[in-house]
């Protein structure tokens, strides 16, 4: 029987045809592969990733509970931080009794000053006395001078008479 | 008998040409669809978790840290610091304390009292606000008692500030008007919420407790029952 070949030899399948056909299966099976490669390796991800969401859930759970059985002492807490915040402020205004304690050291240095009236408050200090003697008055302004609690100091008064010697008036502020 | 016709015959041909393409074209493309479908979605999940677990892990070192904190301090801080803070600054009106403790060193040290007046503070709602009781008193002394008696005054729980002072000078005995200040506050504490960080206690701040810590407590004593007594039975004699 004779062939008869019924295709066109214009239409018949080219050999490239067919080897970019079969190239194109081949494509399509990598493709394939990588894509249930890569679904794989995304759903075993978000599974180890869930399961370490789970495990610090439970973790961030046990700290909570911990936590909340240390509510008191939180209470506590909070409460000796703002005492200590507070108090710090307080610890900081104590000046006068400081103040004191230097007019007294003036005093026992000078020796015959006689302090007549003294106002001492935290930022202002009112001191009215009276001085036998120049020398006296000079060691004691000197002195009086050196207070470091007073930004500035100044004479109100200074007056001599012979039989009191020299009464002075300074106010530091 | 089979007649073709050469057109019909290239037609199908063509069909059949373009048939075997196109399912595999339309195969790898909703490969290439779907595996960029799952890219995105896995990867924005992947990175969704991610920072889910980073937001999570990074509460567990805050309240780790808290836990840490506070076990610590209840072990060795608070047992401590408590009591001490709390009567030197508390969180209502100490102008009685402070006056009874005023008056107590005024005995000790031998100063006459000669007039005082309680300024008591009103209550003071604002927890971030301090109160104040003023009490203002005039007694007689030397310097070194007058001195001695302030010092100590400042040694006492609660917290006292000499605020005035003034004196004059009479026969070696000084008038001294005395004004001091004794302080409250009150404290709410607010809840917190658990995720924020604790704001822990500094160094300058535990050395303030420190201080606290020193000054003398106040001394109260528990009066004991006048009573009940032992009653006679009113019929016993019957």
């Amino acid at each position: 029987m004779a062939e008869i070949n019924l295709y066109p030899e214009k239409q018949r399948q080219s050999i490239s045809w067919y080897k970019f056909s079969q190239a194109f299966k081949t494509i399509n099976f990598v493709v394939t592969v990588i894509f249930f490669v890569t679904a794989l390796i995304i759903v075993a991800f978000i599974i180890l990733n869930q399961n370490a969401i789970n495990q610090a859930k439970a973790e961030e759970d046990d700290y909570r509970s911990k936590l909340k059985a240390l509510s008191d002492v939180e209470y506590q807490y909070m409460f000796i931080k703002d005492r200590a915040a507070k108090a710090d402020e307080i610890l900081k205004t104590r000046k006068v009794v400081k103040n004191l304690e230097d007019i007294n050291s003036i005093m026992q240095k000078v020796g015959d000053v006689n302090l007549t009236e003294v106002q001492l408050e935290k930022s202002e200090l009112s001191i009215t006395a009276t001085v036998p003697t120049f020398s006296s008055l000079k060691t004691f302004i000197s002195e009086i001078k050196s207070l470091k609690s007073y930004q500035k100091g100044m004479i109100d008064s200074l007056s001599f008479s012979p039989d009191k010697g020299y009464s002075l008036q300074i106010n530091f502020q | 008998m089979l007649t073709v016709k050469k057109n019909d015959l290239g037609a199908n041909l063509s069909n059949l040409r373009a048939n075997s393409s196109f399912v595999p074209s339309l195969y790898f493309l909703t490969i290439i669809v779907l595996l960029g479908i799952v890219l995105k979605v896995g990867i924005s999940k992947i990175n969704e978790q991610k920072r889910t677990l980073a937001d999570i892990k990074s509460r567990i070192s805050i309240l780790a840290d808290k836990e840490k904190t506070l076990s610590q301090a209840k072990n060795d801080m608070i047992g401590i610091f408590y009591n001490p803070a709390s009567i030197a600054l508390p969180t209502e009106n100490p102008a009685l304390v402070s006056f009874s403790e005023a008056k107590s060193l005024l005995n000790l040290y031998l100063l006459p009292i000669d007039e005082y007046s309680i300024n008591v503070g009103g209550d003071v709602q604002d927890q971030t606000a301090v109160g104040t009781t003023q009490l203002q008193f005039t007694i007689f002394g030397k310097m070194d008692q007058v001195l001695a008696f302030l010092k100590d005054l400042e040694k006492n729980s609660p917290l006292t500030v000499v605020n005035k002072l003034s004196f004059s000078n009479q026969k070696d005995l000084l008038n001294v008007e005395i004004s001091i200040n004794s302080f409250f506050s009150p404290f709410v504490a607010s809840k917190t919420a658990v995720d924020l960080p604790l704001q822990k206690i500094t160094e300058s701040e535990k050395s303030v407790l420190m201080d606290l810590g020193n000054l003398k407590q106040p001394t109260f004593s528990n009066p004991s029952p006048n009573g009940p007594f032992s009653r006679e039975n009113p019929f016993s004699s019957l």
